[in-house]
């Protein structure tokens, strides 16, 4: 008996909250900074080029062998503007078959791919499925608009390169900060061979770390 | 009593009657459709639909327009004229009680003299209706519905009947009208808390409403008698539902809540017949929220706790209420005695709910056999 008046009362009160309802599509819930979608190309915005340069180590990588990429000579090497010597010359990305994986963020060695997570990135409806495969222009868009202001780059000790937009002081703090929150303490700074055990000494020892990093 | 507004012959008037009932009625059960989504959507924190039309208005309309245009299927192993002729048998009944309600003091098609007795003999042809889908649908799970479908139904139908007519013991009237006159000074729920208590339960349980829906829900038989329909039919089982629920909210509003008159008779106001509507609408309204929030809120009953609970626990106090009505009309008692022996009586009937509820959880030991009363 009293179980259903509490059950009454607890509906009405329901009734009182706003609705947690989010109308798709006109309004859109903020996706995590960590989300996955699929994978884009970044513009260097320094050289106006792509960081891209064609070098074919994620398709060689990606699982699902939904990448086809060629290399050519950069123009702007030639002419002094640029240290790349050879840009992508195309580039296509099967949308359909991309497993989202990120091994092809993984492994590259320029960080010129990176997972999108804006929601073009999972917004991915087509008529016709030959639309699904994605071009240089269109890979290169997103960054190129300004759309994709922040994406999510794993702060990872192996894959670093020297060829990464270089993130300024503060930025670089704060995102080993954030990082060092969300990786339950171990900091990238903290030694990350592969080989290392999770023991829990070491475990301890990278959260001292973590947390004065 | 039958104000004359298209002509004075008595069958022109009531067909004018009967085709704006035929013309609201359709279009007031889409519209409480919507009403039901809307609420029940709140209820549970989510805003309902809100895509067809403003605010989802129109909702109402693409579902008929939808159910309308679908294919009429029949299994073939059906029993035709059966199956066919069930979705009538469960409407008809349900305007044929709604043509004796009388909505406001003139706008009603037909008041009877009879007329409380009227709509509850009429009411209990639904059930014909169920049984006949449920057996027409030469479907195992649709049978099974329907057979406790029409236990459901025929077992709730005295408590109700019962409460019903304890009512109206008072003003020693069927007349709906007249009922409502003799609640000028305070409507029947004060006198009558227990008759409430047990109409309230009864018409949710008439309806098929949760946490009465057994035979009619989905993931128990398949969605019941009424599995094996589409198109126009199911509409009409739907029309059937809700019309239902406008007929047992109205005939509440009626009975117990002082119909279309108070509270404005107690300051002696006499009320122009829109206020009459504004009046009978609102207190339809609470009924409605009431079978929708009740909906939202509560598990479903098993048939076994549905049972138990008509006969062991409602009907006994219908009789209860019945003979206190009774004392009070043989003896002479002021009405307010009532107040406190039907207050007490439903007092009585919640404490044996809260100890039935409570013998539910008990757990059963091995070698122990559970007595199964509640009282």
């Amino acid at each position: 008996m009293l179980g259903i008046l509490k059950a009454l009362q607890t509906t009405l009160k329901a009734a009182l909250r706003r609705p947690v309802t989010v109308q798709y599509p006109t309004e859109k819930k903020v996706l995590p900074h960590r989300s996955r979608g699929l994978p884009v190309l970044l513009w260097d915005f320094d050289i106006n080029e792509p960081f891209c340069t064609g070098c074919q180590v994620c398709a060689r990588y990606c699982p699902v062998d939904c990448m086809t990429v060629t290399m050519k000579d950069n123009p702007n090497y030639a002419a002094g503007k640029s240290k790349r010597k050879k840009i992508v010359d195309r580039f296509y990305i099967d949308y359909a078959r991309c497993m989202r994986c990120d091994i092809c963020v993984e492994v590259c060695n320029f960080d010129a791919i990176v997972m999108n997570n804006t929601w073009e990135g999972v917004e991915l409806s087509r008529y016709d499925r030959q639309e699904l495969v994605m071009d240089l222009p269109a890979l290169l868009r997103q960054s190129k608009s300004g759309e994709l202001e922040t994406p999510f780059r794993e702060p990872m000790g192996v894959a670093h390169s020297g060829w990464a937009p270089k993130m300024d002081e503060e930025e670089a703090a704060a995102a080993e900060a954030a990082s060092a929150t969300r990786h339950h303490g171990t900091s990238p700074d903290a030694p990350t061979s592969p080989e290392q055990p999770t023991d829990p000494t070491a475990e301890g020892e990278a959260e001292k770390e973590g947390g004065e990093g | 009593m039958f104000l004359a507004f298209v002509s004075d012959n008595p069958w022109l008037e009531a067909m004018a009657r009967l085709g704006i009932i035929a013309l609201l009625v359709p279009v007031g059960v889409i519209m409480l459709t919507w009403v039901e989504r809307k609420v029940i959507g709140r209820l549970q924190m989510r805003l309902g639909p809100m895509r067809v039309g403003p605010y989802g208005l129109l909702q109402g309309f693409a579902d008929t327009i939808k159910l309308l245009t679908k294919e009429d299927v029949r299994p073939d192993t059906a029993d035709r004229w059966t199956f066919e002729l069930a979705p009538f048998v469960i409407v008809v009944p349900v305007i044929m009680a709604l043509v004796a309600l009388p909505f406001t003091a003139d706008l009603f098609v037909s008041n009877l003299t009879l007329g409380l007795f009227y709509i509850v003999a009429v009411s209990g042809l639904s059930i014909v209706g169920f049984v006949m889908a449920g057996w027409g649908s030469d479907n195992k799970y649709a049978l099974l519905g329907a057979v406790r479908a029409a236990a459901q139904l025929i077992s709730y139908e005295i408590p109700l009947v019962m409460a019903v007519l304890a009512v109206a013991m008072l003003p020693q009237s069927l007349n709906l009208a007249e009922i409502v006159t003799g609640q000028e000074d305070t409507p029947n729920i004060a006198y009558q808390s227990l008759a409430f208590l047990i109409f309230a339960i009864s018409g949710t349980a008439e309806l098929y409403r949760p946490p009465f829906d057994i035979p009619v829900a989905e993931s128990e038989v398949v969605g019941g008698p009424t599995v094996e329909y589409s198109g126009i039919r199911w509409s009409m089982f739907q029309l059937g539902e809700f019309v239902s629920m406008v007929i047992i909210s109205i005939l509440g509003s009626l009975i117990f809540l002082g119909g279309w008159q108070w509270p404005w008779s107690m300051f002696d106001q006499s009320v122009p017949v829109a206020g009459q509507v504004v009046t009978m609408l609102a207190k339809t309204s609470l009924f409605i929220f009431f079978f929708m929030w009740v909906r939202v809120s509560l598990p479903r009953l098993r048939i076994d706790q549905m049972m138990s609970f008509c006969w062991q626990l409602l009907l006994p106090f219908a009789f209860l209420q019945i003979i206190i009505n009774g004392l009070v009309l043989v003896y002479d008692w002021p009405n307010e005695t009532l107040v406190l022996l039907s207050g007490a009586a439903a007092a009585g009937a919640l404490y044996l709910t809260y100890r039935a509820a409570r013998m539910s959880g008990v757990r059963y030991q091995p070698g122990y056999q559970q007595v199964g009363s509640v009282l």
